[in-house]
């Protein structure tokens, strides 16, 4: 293949991560942002999410022949609200009891990420397992080329994509739309902004901060499930696979200006389509050691994210 | 002859856009105590924190005994003889009350040269943590964890850290502040011990306090200095009572 | 208080004594174990004067490890270099790696100092990964019996690898001992506590900060130097994540800020791990667990537990 078709076809991968990463992180970005902790288990969420998806998927067709688009759209919905649930209940039992320390809640996630990655080990086992996509066309894509007789079209050998990855990019988009509605425009999104603003006040008025706050938890938790529950189809369930959606999440909501929804969403989609390209012409591991130290350095010198905004 | 020990000269600093002081200047001499006084937020606490670093000046100069120190960082500054007490208490809550006298005791030391034998060099900072707490009568509760102590107490602990400091100019942040009427009447005492060997830039609500130990006042509002002379004259100065005294007036008059 | 306290010098001794006579009371298999414990003991004890007395909570002291590691192990598997010289290298890279991540990660504060190392040692681990012409990666490499020879005494050999060990872990012992009696030492207590005070007092808390991760580093950087050269293997593991948090989790169960505890962790969580493996290959979760528990119940570890209740002068 020629540069042109390399190029849309590494963006097109790149958008597939982007739409992934862009909720994965938005879920990151929201316990940062109103509980002020970081959530180094956040992988593990994601990880959760794909397996708890696998369960659905399998067991639903084993047990009841259900066809595979169906029960991907129960999975869809199943898995985010049972990884939330685990969520909320470490918020209860561990995150709450420390009083959201910010250095205490990274020791203890650090905790939570082996528990959560172990039991999955003792459960689910250490093989990789697919799960089926609800619907996987091929579709070819053509290209340009100047020939004899002027600009002609064709269609270049292994160029194009499939209808589940434009599903995965659409979606993701729809979610994340519905999500910023949910935060802006309903009761949910109000007290939780009213507690991140002023806790005090908040529990003044009768809102249950604790319960706010295991929500939140909670929901950071099942965006990442989301995110895992579109790319499982594309990538497989596997109890290991929580550190890259971890190290590109932290890389994306650092960027975007720690815990600002939308400079995640916009660095999570600039990261995902420089991923997809770098990795598509040079080795993932030394795009990963430049992302990296990148995030490393912008943390260093510009400690609120490159579109952060200077707050006190 | 006196000389100055500290020399502001136009000093402006700003928080994002808003003045906190402008066009500063300002001259302590050696061996006085100068008090600043002022409304709250006037800039006080923004003028002595520039002075000792923990705020870098937007323009102007500072001279430090006949050193320009504008650029100098704070633990520079320190070591080149400013200690400053914090306006909240500022302690090592955690570690007993002479450790933390002995920490400010073993970074002055070192400044002025320590003894290179390390029994001698222990000797040393003991006698100056043990001059230190006699001086504002903290001798028996040197073992105790500091963060224990009375509030009163551990305000006397910060003045004890400065003193370990040897300091030529020692700045105190409003060290009355929250003090019972006798532990101020205390305090006055030991000001007045201290006024004859070292230059004290006290920042003081007190005005009780003011008046009976300060050589000279020093007034701001605003950001400006709008006022300077010994307590007689600043008390006679009309827009001192306007800007600062306001209502209270007579109170301090009296 | 500031008189010199002998407690704390013939505690470490008499531990030292203990571990002497550990060799000669028990059986080979635990002996073997406690070669290993020691050295990780003293990779922990280097982490905890940087976490435990200075308050700089680092997730990626395995990237100093691990500089001490390849250090080593590289010189002396490509290079031919003798085993003494080739410590002395891996030191040496650890202390400078410290220096110079140190200076930039040092630049922030809290939850940002920690994703900072974090990813600086993310950065390293892939490093070794990309290099795996000469690294090997996951795989590693095995550096020959034959080289590992130092003074003359085989350190393949069982007894001379559980003493050279046990020098390790008695040197920093009684460095770390000896530091943070030391003015230094005491002004990375007062960074601890009160960092804006210490500024205030005059310390150069910056500078302070950084000698300490130098230090610290270093001694890292020694007991990866140690690990390759006693056990004869360095693999891209001992660079990754894991190897940042294990340090971390044997502080805070031992006790931070205490010279024994790192030890005293070390010990536990290794009997822990081992005892736990026997049963199923989750054996991590223990891992996690313990973290939790730690964070949960035990704040200042055991040894931390054992000073506020019982003995304040535990060093």
């Amino acid at each position: 293949m020629e540069f042109g078709p390399h190029l849309i076809l590494a963006l097109l991968e790149g958008s597939v991560t982007a739409a992934v990463l862009a909720l994965t992180a938005a879920g990151l970005a929201i316990v940062f942002g109103m509980l002020r902790v970081v959530n180094v288990a956040h992988g593990e969420f994601f990880m959760l999410g794909a397996v708890f998806a696998w369960f659905v998927t399998s067991g639903l067709s084993e047990l009841a022949n259900v066809p595979p688009a169906p029960a991907f759209l129960c999975a869809l919905i199943v898995a985010p609200i049972a990884t939330g649930a685990v969520a909320a209940l470490a918020d209860r039992l561990v995150l709450s009891r420390i009083g959201y320390d910010p250095e205490r809640t990274i020791v203890a996630t650090i905790g939570l990420l082996y528990v959560l990655q172990q039991l999955t080990l003792m459960t689910y086992g250490p093989e990789a397992r697919p799960v089926e996509a609800p619907f996987n066309t091929r579709i070819a894509l053509p290209w340009f080329e100047q020939g004899s007789d002027g600009w002609a079209l064709y269609w270049p050998w292994g160029f194009g994509t499939t209808s589940y990855k434009l599903f995965v990019i659409g979606a993701a988009a729809g979610l994340l739309i519905i999500l910023w509605l949910l935060l802006r425009h309903t009761r949910l999104g109000l007290v939780m902004r009213a507690t991140q603003q002023d806790r005090d006040m908040a529990s003044a008025f009768g809102i249950r901060v604790n319960r706010v706050y295991a929500m939140v938890f909670g929901l950071g938790a099942a965006l990442a499930a989301l995110g895992a529950v579109l790319v499982v189809p594309i990538q497989q369930a596997h109890y290991l696979m929580g550190g890259d959606p971890l190290l590109m999440s932290f890389i994306v909501v650092i960027i975007g200006g720690l815990g600002s929804v939308a400079g995640t969403v916009v660095a999570a989609i600039m990261i995902g389509l420089a991923d997809g390209v770098v990795s598509v012409f040079f080795s993932a591991t030394l795009a990963k050691i430049i992302a990296t130290i990148a995030v490393a350095l912008v943390l260093v010198f510009r400690p609120h994210g490159l579109f952060g905004r200077r707050s006190a | 002859m006196t000389r100055d020990v500290l020399e502001c000269e136009r000093l402006h600093k700003s928080f994002g856009g808003v003045q906190a002081v402008g066009d500063v200047n300002l001259k302590i001499q050696e061996n006085q105590v100068c008090a600043l006084i002022g409304p709250n937020g006037a800039g006080k606490s923004t003028l002595v924190g520039l002075v000792c670093g923990r705020f870098e000046p937007d323009a102007g100069r500072i001279v430090f005994d006949g050193q320009d120190i504008t650029t100098l960082p704070a633990h520079a500054r320190i070591r080149l003889g400013i200690a400053y007490t914090f306006q909240i208490t500022s302690i090592f809550a955690d570690l007993p009350v002479c450790e933390n006298v002995a920490l400010a005791a073993r970074r002055a030391l070192a400044t002025t040269g320590l003894p290179r034998r390390t029994y001698t060099r222990a000797r040393a900072v003991r006698h100056r943590v043990a001059a230190s707490l006699e001086q504002v009568g903290l001798s028996d509760l040197g073992a105790h964890r500091a963060g224990d102590l009375a509030y009163g107490h551990q305000r006397l602990l910060e003045v004890a850290m400065g003193l370990a400091q040897a300091p030529r100019l020692f700045i105190m942040d409003e060290p009355t502040q929250g003090l019972a009427l006798q532990e101020i009447e205390n305090f006055k005492t030991l000001l007045a011990e201290l006024a004859g060997s070292t230059t004290i830039l006290l920042i003081e609500h007190n005005m009780d306090v003011v008046m009976g130990t300060a050589h000279r006042v020093a007034v701001l509002d605003a950001g400006s200095l709008i006022a300077q002379g010994t307590p007689e004259e600043v008390r006679a100065d009309r827009r001192v009572q306007a800007a600062y005294l306001g209502t209270s007036t007579e109170q301090v008059l009296k | 208080m500031s008189s010199t306290d002998w407690r704390p010098l013939a505690l470490h001794l008499s531990v030292i004594g203990v571990l002497i006579a550990c060799w000669f009371l028990l059986p080979a298999y635990h002996s073997g174990n406690l070669a290993r414990i020691l050295v990780l003991a003293a990779y922990a004890s280097g982490f905890n004067l940087v976490f435990g007395y200075t308050g700089l909570l680092s997730l990626g002291h395995a990237l100093f490890f691990a500089a001490g590691l390849y250090g080593l192990g590289l010189s002396m598997h490509h290079a031919e270099v003798a085993a003494l010289p080739a410590w002395g290298i891996g030191v040496a890279a650890a202390a400078l790696v410290a220096a110079t991540t140190g200076a930039l990660a040092l630049r922030t504060t809290g939850v940002a100092f920690m994703i900072v190392t974090l990813m600086f040692a993310q950065a390293g681990f892939l490093t070794v990964l990309y290099f795996g012409q000469w690294t090997r990666g996951d795989e590693g490499f095995v550096i020959t019996p034959a080289a590992r020879t130092a003074f003359g005494f085989d350190l393949a050999d069982e007894r001379v690898r559980y003493f050279a060990a046990l020098a390790l872990f008695a040197f920093t012992l009684l460095l770390v001992g000896w530091i943070v009696r030391t003015g230094f030492g005491r002004s990375l207590v007062a960074i601890r506590e009160n960092e804006q005070r210490a500024l205030m007092l005059g310390y150069n808390v910056q500078r302070i900060k950084w000698i300490a991760v130098i230090i610290s580093g270093a001694v890292s950087g020694a007991a990866g130097a140690s690990y390759a050269l006693l056990f004869g293997y360095a693999g891209a593991s001992f660079a990754s994540v894991q190897y940042s948090i294990l340090p971390l989790l044997w502080t805070l169960l031992g006790g931070a800020g205490t010279t024994l505890g790192p030890f005293v962790g070390t010990l536990v969580m290794f009997y822990l791990i081992d005892y736990a493996s026997e049963l199923t290959d989750a054996y991590l979760l223990l891992v996690g667990i313990s973290l939790i528990i730690a964070t949960l119940f035990l704040p200042h570890g055991i040894v931390g537990t054992a000073r506020k209740r019982l003995m304040r002068w535990l060093p």
